[in-house]
C-alpha cells in the first residue's frame, strides 16, 4: 500500500492505520452496494407492489361508488320546495280577507296592499322581500297552461286552456300591483279545432300571489280567472275560470308556465 | 229610423259618463265594499295616502299638525281614517241631492284657506281610483268613480 509521505511519517501511531483501512474499506462496500442488481430489483418489487396495492383499493373505491349510485339520489330542491307549499297550503297562512303572510319564524299577517309598496310593513321585513316581490308572474308573455276541468257554466269536456300575460304596467305611485291585461284561450271542438278566446285585465296580487283577472273594458264579462302562485314557485299555480261577478268557479286547472 | 236615433242617443249617453242617480247608486256600492272594516280600513286609508305622497311629496307639508311625515303615526292614521269618514259620508249620500250639498259645503269649509292646488286633488283621485280597484279585485266601473269623485271634489275645492 502506498502511503502519503504524512502518513509515513507517522506510521510509529498504529493507530492511524487502522483508520484508513477502515475507510478504504467502508468506501470498496459502498462502491459493490451501489452496483448490486438484486437489491434494486429487491426496491422495484416493493414499489411495484405498493402500486397494486393502490390499484386495489381504487378498484374497491369504484365498486363502492357504483354501489352508492344505484341508490336513489336525493330529492332536488324544487320537489322539497314544492312539497313544503303544499304542506303550507294545508296549514292556511291564518289571514284574513285582504291580507297576505309575512312568514319567517314569527306569523304576521299584514294587508295586501302594503306588500312591494317600498315600506317595510312586516316585522321582518318580508313584505318588501325580492323574492316576495318577484316580478316575473307578470313579464309579457308568460303563458300558464294546464288541462282545465269545467264544473259548471258549459258543457265541455276537459281540455287545454292558455292564460297569456300580453301588457303589465306597474305605477310609480302604487306599487303593490302590477296591473296586466291577458287573453285566456281554450279549444272548443277538438275535432274543427276552434279557439274560444277572452280579453282580460286585471292585476296581480304580491301579498297573496294572486293574478286576478276579469273581463276586459267594453267586452262581455263571460269569465275571469284567478290563479294562486302558491305551489313554491313563479312557474306554478292552482287557477279556477270563474263567473266574473259572483266568483263562482267553472272550470279548474294546475297551470304550469309554458 | 226612430229606433236607431233611440240607440245611438243610449250609445252617446254610456259613452260619456257622468254621474248620474244609476252612476251614483253604482258608485255607493261598490264603496261599500272597498271601504270594509276594521284594520283593513286603516289599511286601506293608508295605501291611499302613500299613493298620494309618492305623487305629490310636497303636499306632507299641509299635514304636518298630523304628522304627515309619517303615514304609520297614529295621529296620522288617525287622520287618515277622518279623511274616508268624510268621504264615506259624501259618497253614502250620493243620491240625497241636499243632503249631499250640506255635506260637500261642511268640507269645503274645512278645506277653505289651507290653499291646496288642484294638483293635490288630482294626486287624491290617481291614487283613489288605484287603490280602488286593487281592493276591490273586481266588478268596478272606473268611468262612473271617475265622474262621481269630481263632483265631491268639485264641492270640496268650490270651483
Amino acid at each position: 500500500i502506498w502511503l502519503p509521505p504524512a502518513v509515513k511519517t507517522s506510521v510509529v501511531d498504529g493507530r492511524a492505520i487502522i483508520v484508513i483501512m477502515w475507510y478504504i474499506l467502508l468506501l470498496v462496500g459502498l462502491a459493490a452496494a451501489a452496483s448490486d442488481p438484486y437489491k434494486e430489483r429487491r426496491f422495484q418489487y416493493l414499489v411495484t407492489n405498493q402500486n397494486l396495492h393502490v390499484d386495489k383499493l381504487e378498484r374497491d373505491l369504484h365498486a363502492l361508488e357504483e354501489e352508492f349510485n344505484k341508490l336513489s339520489h336525493d330529492v332536488d330542491d324544487k320537489t322539497v320546495r314544492q312539497l313544503k307549499a303544499r304542506v303550507a297550503n294545508l296549514e292556511g297562512s291564518g289571514c284574513h280577507e285582504h291580507q297576505g303572510q309575512c312568514g319567517g319564524d314569527v306569523p304576521q299577517c299584514i294587508n295586501d296592499l302594503l306588500f312591494c309598496d317600498g315600506h317595510k310593513d312586516c316585522k321582518n321585513g318580508r313584505d318588501e322581500d325580492p323574492e316576495v316581490c318577484s316580478l316575473a308572474v307578470t313579464h309579457v308573455g308568460s303563458s300558464y297552461t294546464g288541462l282545465a276541468t269545467w264544473t259548471s257554466c258549459i258543457e265541455q269536456e276537459p281540455h287545454h286552456a292558455v292564460v297569456t300575460i300580453t301588457a303589465s304596467e306597474r305605477k310609480d305611485f302604487f306599487p303593490a300591483r302590477v296591473f296586466v291585461r291577458a287573453i285566456l284561450a281554450f279549444e272548443v271542438d277538438e275535432h274543427s279545432h276552434l279557439i274560444r278566446t277572452v280579453p282580460l285585465r286585471g292585476y296581480y296580487n304580491f301579498g297573496r300571489r294572486a293574478l286576478v283577472l276579469g273581463p276586459e273594458i267594453g267586452s262581455a264579462p263571460t269569465y275571469g280567472v284567478r290563479c294562486y302562485f302558491n305551489r313554491g314557485d313563479d312557474d306554478h299555480a292552482d287557477c279556477k275560470v270563474v263567473v266574473p261577478a259572483s266568483l263562482h268557479v267553472c272550470a279548474h286547472f294546475q297551470a304550469n308556465r309554458y | 229610423m226612430k229606433i236607431l236615433v233611440v240607440l245611438l242617443a243610449l250609445v252617446a249617453v254610456a259613452m260619456a259618463t257622468e254621474c248620474d242617480s244609476l252612476t251614483r247608486l253604482k258608485v255607493k256600492a261598490q264603496w261599500r265594499r272597498a271601504y270594509s272594516s276594521g284594520h283593513n280600513r286603516e289599511d286601506f286609508a293608508q295605501a291611499i295616502w302613500r299613493a298620494i305622497f309618492a305623487q305629490a311629496p310636497e303636499a306632507r307639508s299641509l299635514f304636518k299638525r298630523v304628522h304627515g311625515d309619517d303615514t304609520t303615526s297614529p295621529q296620522f292614521e288617525a287622520h287618515a281614517l277622518r279623511v274616508l269618514a268624510g268621504f264615506d259620508i259624501a259618497v253614502s249620500i250620493l243620491d240625497q241631492p241636499e243632503a249631499l250639498k250640506a255635506e260637500l259645503d261642511h268640507l269645503e269649509q274645512q278645506h277653505e284657506g289651507r290653499k291646496i292646488p288642484d294638483s293635490y286633488f288630482d294626486a287624491f283621485k290617481t291614487a283613489l281610483l288605484h287603490v280602488l280597484p286593487a281592493q276591490l279585485g273586481r266588478c268596478w266601473d272606473r268611468a262612473a268613480w271617475s265622474a262621481c269623485f269630481d263632483l265631491i271634489a268639485h264641492g270640496i275645492k268650490g270651483h
